[in-house]
């Protein structure tokens, strides 16, 4: 109980500083989107002046961060002034969006690189072993939108027309909106390989080498001999003795990768066009939408204090002696 | 120790590319029949032919050059914005570990509370709000990969820390319990000796990350730019071009596709020495050859 309470406290302070730091540096920033659209109308500057003492945009920081605060804990975010919506309103649908192409990113990542971590321990130090090796080596590397920029580049010169690379949907299709859900699955699916491709390769690269070390740990395991020695098949002892107990570690390695690893792929959406969080959170900085910048930022600050939680629960499950009393 | 690493086929590449790599940015900006600063506004976007290797830039730059003088700035940048990283990183992962559960409670909280933040999402931000104060933009950049730095320090402390805690635990240090060695002597013989290892691979794979980092910000446009002032030299990051600038991207492929591969390839070198690093550091691997 006191472990949560303290849990708690710190997951409220770190958000509080966090929105504080973020308003503290997009109030830093001339323009403000609310008056915006009075600037490109061409109104005078009186106009302008009295519009922001009206909304008080001139008012100091703190005070501004206090009514946003007070604004907050009603559940009210601020507005997204390219749209005049309520950010509360708009955002989850981009974040949906995010999550969709993370979240397929992910299972084809998971697919492929628990099998290639898993071969690259069993052939440890053989050439299949250093292939892989490297290949994640590289994978990791590199920018994550560097390979989407080279297949943008690769498709656009020699293949024209057949993969779709940017946005989510073919324009005259989402304009007139979709005849059935099976086009529309089928559309946006097929806009999604080149990005979840691009991020796919990242993630492999950063999850096969977790997977090698957690089967190197357990494949020289006592308990594995003793499972061999006892008469077992392979495959027995491969699923029931080697791979559970080599996922555990990887697990709670996954919690706390996950939410860094969607926050990196901000500029794969960036290049792709997806209209997910990260190709929002950048336009809106540059738009000077500092409410949606700051409850994007507390999206983001949210996921990594959920996959800190998640990863250390996990952890105190699975090593005992972190429960207290066995030592 | 050393010896034997040379033997490791990881190292040996890594160290390999490395040099290389070092070498074309302190000699070809020198030797180069172009120089960076060369405007020519008749050469504006060409692509890589026997006179330009890598083609020319926006302004008619020698991409070739360029490049290697761009490195100059990155490689600096990686190696000051490593040093906070890692001292602050190291200082206070062997002060938790020590064994003082109140400081260990303290200094822990404090690192799972920078741990928290969206570094890249506050970084960009951090970008943008600087840009409004009246400053060098190298500062800026400097400032920008200094507090990246600092903030990253959680990922070093963590395995610090619990090296620190494990090394405390061994039998040799309750050895030096009953010499009557004092704890600055300690940590000087015995702890900090045994870390080396983890800091060096720590500090290399962080070098790789800084370089990303900055493309990174150059990327979506935070960095300075140079085309307002051709006197400033360029960084590996400045010379692609932003996503907010023109088509660049798709027309000429090779003002990014070169800055990138030479970040990528500095990084996958770096990367190689660290990890042959690691497993020539490791007795487990090397009870496995």
């Amino acid at each position: 109980m006191w472990r949560i309470a303290t849990k708690v406290f710190f997951a409220s302070l770190i958000l509080l500083t966090i929105t504080y730091a973020t308003f503290f540096l997009t109030d830093l920033q001339p323009r403000h989107a609310s008056y915006s659209k009075l600037i490109y109308t061409g109104r005078p500057t009186s106009e302008i002046e009295a519009f922001k003492e009206e909304q008080g945009l001139n008012d100091p920081v703190n005070t501004k961060y206090i009514r946003w605060l007070n604004a907050a804990k009603k559940g009210d975010l601020g507005t997204y002034y390219d749209r005049n919506k309520p950010v509360t309103e708009y955002l989850p649908k981009f974040m949906g969006r995010s999550f969709l192409l993370n979240g397929v990113a992910f299972i084809v990542a998971i697919s492929i690189s628990i099998p290639l971590g898993v071969l690259s321990a069993i052939k440890e130090r053989k050439w299949s072993d250093y292939v892989v090796m490297v290949l994640t080596m590289i994978f990791t590397s590199v920018p994550s939108f560097y390979f989407g920029l080279l297949t943008i580049l690769w498709v656009a010169r020699k293949m024209p027309g057949l993969l779709p690379i940017s946005g989510m949907g073919t324009t005259i299709l989402v304009a007139k909106g979709y005849p059935s859900l099976w086009v529309q699955i089928f559309d946006v699916a097929h806009h999604m390989i080149l990005p979840v491709a691009s991020i796919g390769l990242v993630w492999i690269g950063t999850l096969t080498p977790f997977v090698r070390s957690a089967m190197l740990e357990v494949i020289h395991q006592d308990y594995v001999r003793t499972a061999k020695s006892k008469g077992l098949s392979n495959y027995k002892v491969f699923f029931k003795h080697t791979l559970r107990n080599a996922l555990v570690p990887f697990i709670s390695i996954l919690a706390m990768l996950i939410p860094n690893l969607i926050i990196s792929n901000i500029f794969v959406e960036q290049v792709f066009s997806w209209p997910g969080m990260g190709w929002l959170y950048i336009n809106s900085i540059w738009a000077g939408e500092s409410e949606m910048v700051i409850a994007i930022t507390l999206c983001y600050a949210i996921m990594v204090l959920i996959g800190n939680f998640v990863a250390d629960a996990l952890y105190m499950r699975t090593d005992a002696r972190l429960k207290g009393g066995a030592h | 120790m050393f010896g034997r690493s040379f033997k490791n086929p990881l190292i040996l590449v890594g160290l390999f590319l490395l040099l290389i790599i070092v070498f074309s940015v302190i000699l070809i900006p020198m030797l180069s029949p172009y120089q960076w600063s060369d405007v020519d506004g008749t050469m504006k976007y060409q692509a890589p032919s026997s006179e330009h290797w890598f083609g020319t830039t926006r302004l008619g730059q020698d991409l070739f050059v360029n490049i290697w003088q761009g490195g100059r700035i990155s490689l600096a940048l990686a190696l000051i914005g490593v040093i906070p990283y890692t001292i602050i990183g190291t200082l206070l992962g062997i002060l938790s570990g020590a064994g003082n559960k109140k400081v260990d409670f303290v200094v822990s909280q404090f690192m799972t509370f920078i741990h928290a933040f969206p570094l890249l999402p506050l970084i960009m931000i951090l970008g943008i709000g600087l840009r409004q104060i009246e400053m060098e933009p190298f500062q800026i950049l400097f400032l920008s990969v200094f507090i990246y730095s600092v903030f990253s320090t959680p990922s070093l402390f963590k395995v610090i820390r619990a090296e620190t805690m494990r090394i405390h635990s061994e039998e040799y240090m309750k050895a030096t319990n009953i010499l009557g060695l004092n704890r600055w002597a300690k940590t000087r013989n015995h702890i900090f000796p045994n870390l080396a290892s983890y800091v060096i691979i720590s500090s290399l794979q962080f070098m790789a990350h800084i370089l990303i980092v900055e493309l990174l910000l150059f990327f979506i446009g935070v960095g300075y730019s140079t085309s307002a002032n051709q006197s400033r030299p360029p960084s590996w990051g400045n010379l692609i071009p932003n996503i907010r600038g023109d088509n660049a991207f798709k027309e000429y492929y090779w003002t990014w596709f070169f800055p990138i591969s030479a970040i990528a390839l500095t990084t996958v070198s770096l990367r190689l020495l660290s990890e042959g690093l690691r497993v020539a550091f490791d007795p487990k691997a090397e009870r496995a050859n």
